[in-house]
């Protein structure tokens, strides 16, 4: 469970690097806020950015066409339409600029997209470290004496109060008749933890000690609700069923047609995509070809069939040889299991 | 009906906002026939799974099929299924459960969510699913 573990241990360093309260109230680490905020504050304004971006692109259109169309006017002294045309020529350099810009915008929102998609995970990250802290705080809160360790140090509960001879005397069972009421009373009041553990004491009765005691539902939902009866499950869960119902006929649907395209496509010598395309009736551009078996082997692959092979792992040609020698070996194993699958038969 | 329609159009206007989240343009939106609505959010580049959403009156439910009881190690599975619980709550916005044979991931949603919500919760979904089979590979045969 390296994830897990990843989690816990790194928790369990914040933990320390914290020294939390009493009150078991920590925050993460300043260098996690920090990186937050700056994630935070980067997304932010490189949407500045591109909105100036976008907003200076649009203003510089404008000009530029406002600018041919007073140049196009024909009710116009020569000499102010002579000057109009230069300017619009430069205005035209400049387009060259607005064309700089839309790349650069498109940059700008590339690395927007990315810096959000960090930030996203980023949160996500955080946020389940947090949930982590907060489950076991809340697991703490709800059973104080919890960890072995922490009831040894608190002395609580019945089995560290009472000397060890009481406690063989209980796991005997009652002796005498005076023995054996005590013994009943005795449970009454402390349970033994396997019972408190269920909830109920053996006469049945709740026990109301246990944070781990199921609340005394008249449901019992352990098994799979799909198998259940509607009327175990609580009237408010009910309605999920057909959904749950829905969602698994519409998987085993997609399953069987991505089968029955697969198996199609493998017969008719066709990628799927163009399995599926035949199944519709639209062209295909690519004509069925006489299969051809290639697999690429990068450098690590050489490596592993050079070990495997007794071979230099530099030798390609040498490793390629076993490799078809291997695959026509297989191709074989093949032929007589199916022959001897269709002579058996028969 | 008009709730179909409703939990369709939901989903197609969530899809550009989920095009930025997870970085990818290949995400198809498909529609299952039947009484109960069931869309596929499906991701046909990439390693991701598909995603069924349906409308339990009560929740939108999100939904992911990691694998089935005859993927799990025999002597792996109570193990596993307590590994399942324990990560329960500190996987962001989804759960692990069981539908028949198979372990699914699922993520619920109120009906009054709106696209963004819709956006964020597919995403968590799909990054979630693709973390609990790389993570839990060691349980699968």
């Amino acid at each position: 469970m390296a994830w897990w573990d990843e989690v816990l241990g790194l928790l369990k360093d914040e933990w320390k690097a914290l020294g939390p309260g009493a009150d078991g109230s920590a925050l993460e680490p300043p260098t996690v806020k920090q990186a937050q905020a700056l994630l935070e504050r980067t997304s932010r304004e490189l949407a500045d950015a591109k909105a100036r971006a976008e907003a200076a692109r649009r203003r510089m259109l404008r000009a530029q066409a406002q600018f041919e169309a007073l140049t196009r006017d024909p009710d116009q002294h020569q000499r102010f339409r002579d000057r109009l045309s230069e300017l619009a020529t430069a205005v035209a350099h400049e387009g060259d600029m607005v064309a700089s810009f839309d790349t650069h915008i498109a940059t700008l929102t590339a690395v927007h997209d990315r810096i959000d998609a960090q930030l996203r995970a980023f949160n996500r990250d955080v946020a389940m470290a947090r949930s982590v802290l907060a489950a076991s705080q809340a697991t703490q809160a709800a059973a104080p004496d919890g960890t072995p360790k922490k009831s040894r140090e608190k002395a609580g509960g019945f089995q560290h109060q009472r000397p060890g001879k009481v406690m063989d005397q209980l796991k005997r069972g009652p002796r005498g008749k005076g023995d054996g009421l005590a013994l009943h009373l005795w449970e009454r009041v402390y349970p033994p933890s396997s019972l408190l553990r269920r909830g109920r004491d053996r006469d049945g009765g709740a026990l109301p000690l246990s944070p781990f005691a199921p609340r005394p539902s008249p449901s019992p939902v352990t098994y799979s609700v799909l198998r259940m009866k509607p009327t175990n499950l609580p009237t408010r869960w009910q309605s999920a069923q057909p959904a749950l119902r829905a969602v698994q006929v519409a998987f085993d649907v997609s399953e069987a047609v991505i089968q029955a395209v697969r198996r199609a496509a493998f017969d008719a010598n066709l990628s799927n995509s163009d399995q599926i395309r035949v199944v519709l009736d639209l062209p295909v551009i690519r004509q069925a070809k006489r299969p051809r078996l290639t697999v690429s082997l990068s450098p690590e692959d050489y490596q592993l069939l050079g070990k495997r092979y007794r071979l230099d792992p530099a030798d390609h040609l040498a490793i390629k040889e076993r490799v078809n020698a291997e695959l026509i070996a297989f191709a074989e194993a093949q032929t007589t299991t199916h022959t001897a699958r269709k002579g058996a038969k028969r | 009906m008009a709730r179909p329609r409703k939990l369709v159009s939901l989903i197609e206007r969530s899809v550009p906002l989920l095009k930025r989240h997870l970085l990818t343009a290949s995400i198809e939106v498909g529609s299952m026939p039947g009484d109960v609505p069931v869309i596929e959010v499906s991701f046909p580049t990439g390693d991701r799974l598909p995603i069924y959403v349906t409308d339990a009156d009560s929740q939108l439910l999100c939904i992911s099929y990691l694998w089935r009881d005859a993927d799990v190690k025999p002597k792996q599975r109570s193990k596993l299924l307590e590994t399942l619980l324990d990560l329960n709550p500190s996987v962001p916005l989804s759960a692990f459960g069981r539908i028949g044979e198979h372990f699914v991931l699922v993520g619920a949603l109120s009906p009054a969510a709106t696209p963004e919500d819709m956006a964020l919760e597919l995403a968590t979904l799909s990054d979630n699913g693709r973390d609990a089979l790389a993570t839990l590979a060691d349980f699968l045969v």
